[in-house]
């Protein structure tokens, strides 16, 4: 009776401790920082982990580079703040949801060999990676999102409508409260070098 | 000596995909969506070196096609148009006409192509 009660205790410790190391699961960790960028609060320095769950924010005059799980890297830039909603990368796929309430970020994301879903949410609009590998741009505003995508294929749905379009390599478009996304359009070199700017290249 | 023409257009769109991308969200069919209604209108009218003869029937001379139709694209790397020609005036002919158009955008369906790029790129190209 004691050894079956001593096992229980034992196992529901186990659970506990297995629960705890599942909640703090790392999904990536910082590899460039500057100014004073936290995470939830904590001051995030050069090979911190960022956890699923964080909210990632960068102030005016910072900028803060990740090397997530799968080998992908996200640039965030000054004054962004960022949430790592889900990123879980195992044998059967990949599943990463980032929110993005304001800022911009660069997103270079790797091709992997099992099934893929990678999207960032804004309050407007969800962008989601429609090719095995992206180098893009998302931009949330107050009241809209802009995408540019330099590599691959970027989707982007609009929250009220659910009107999407497809953004190839070298185009962009913009999306407004409540609208369909604007039909794509080339953008401009002028263009991305301003969003490469903001995210450090 | 040939006759010197005057030929001009004008076309007057209502582009549905502005409507519902930059204006108000109006509910809508998807097809709908993307449409651009229009109607366009061509004319040539001779201006000068014309004879007497021409001078008098110079309104037989004129042409003037008005064409209404429609647009359609998605965003999707191709845009399809298609009108019909209606001519006006004696001049222009008899019998209407359906003209189409097919526009397929090499640069979005295929953006890393040598089709799909400029064949002269400048320097600061990304």
């Amino acid at each position: 009776m004691e050894r079956n009660l001593f096992g229980m205790l034992f196992t529901l410790f186990g659970l506990t401790l297995w629960s705890g190391a599942a909640a703090a699961t790392s999904a990536g960790t910082v590899i460039e920082v500057s100014g004073s960028c936290t995470d939830d609060g904590r001051v995030l320095n050069r090979g911190a982990p960022a956890q699923i769950g964080d909210t990632l924010d960068v102030p005016a005059g910072s900028n803060l580079k990740l090397q997530m799980a799968d080998g992908s890297m996200i640039s965030v830039a000054s004054d962004s703040t960022m949430t790592v909603t889900t990123y879980n990368i195992n044998g059967s796929g990949r599943d990463v949801m980032l929110s993005l309430t304001q800022g911009v970020l660069r997103v270079r994301v790797t091709s992997v060999t099992v099934p893929s879903t990678f999207e960032v949410s804004t309050a407007v609009g969800t962008a989601s990676v429609a090719s095995e590998s992206a180098d893009w741009f998302i931009r949330a505003q107050a009241g809209s999102a802009q995408v540019g995508v330099l590599t691959g294929i970027v989707d982007l749905t609009s929250t009220t409508t659910r009107q999407s379009v497809s953004i190839p390599a070298h185009w962009g478009t913009r999306l407004e409260t409540g609208l369909d996304p604007v039909l794509p359009r080339i953008w401009a070199h002028t263009e991305f070098d301003a969003v490469i700017r903001l995210t450090g290249g | 000596m040939r006759t010197n023409l005057v030929q001009d257009g004008i076309s007057i769109q209502y582009s549905m995909p502005y409507l519902v991308s930059k204006v108000a969200n109006v509910d809508m069919p998807a097809f709908l969506r993307g449409m651009t209604p229009m109607t366009e209108v061509f004319f040539t009218t001779p201006v000068s070196h014309i004879t007497r003869t021409q001078i008098t029937s110079q309104g037989a001379n004129t042409t003037l096609v008005v064409a209404p139709g429609v647009s359609y694209s998605r965003g999707s790397g191709w845009e399809l148009g298609i009108e019909a020609m209606i001519p006006t005036t004696r001049a222009t002919g008899s019998g209407i006409g359906v003209i189409a158009q097919l526009v397929v955008g090499l640069d979005y369906l295929a953006p890393d192509s040598i089709l799909g790029r400029p064949l002269f790129p400048s320097a600061e190209s990304p």
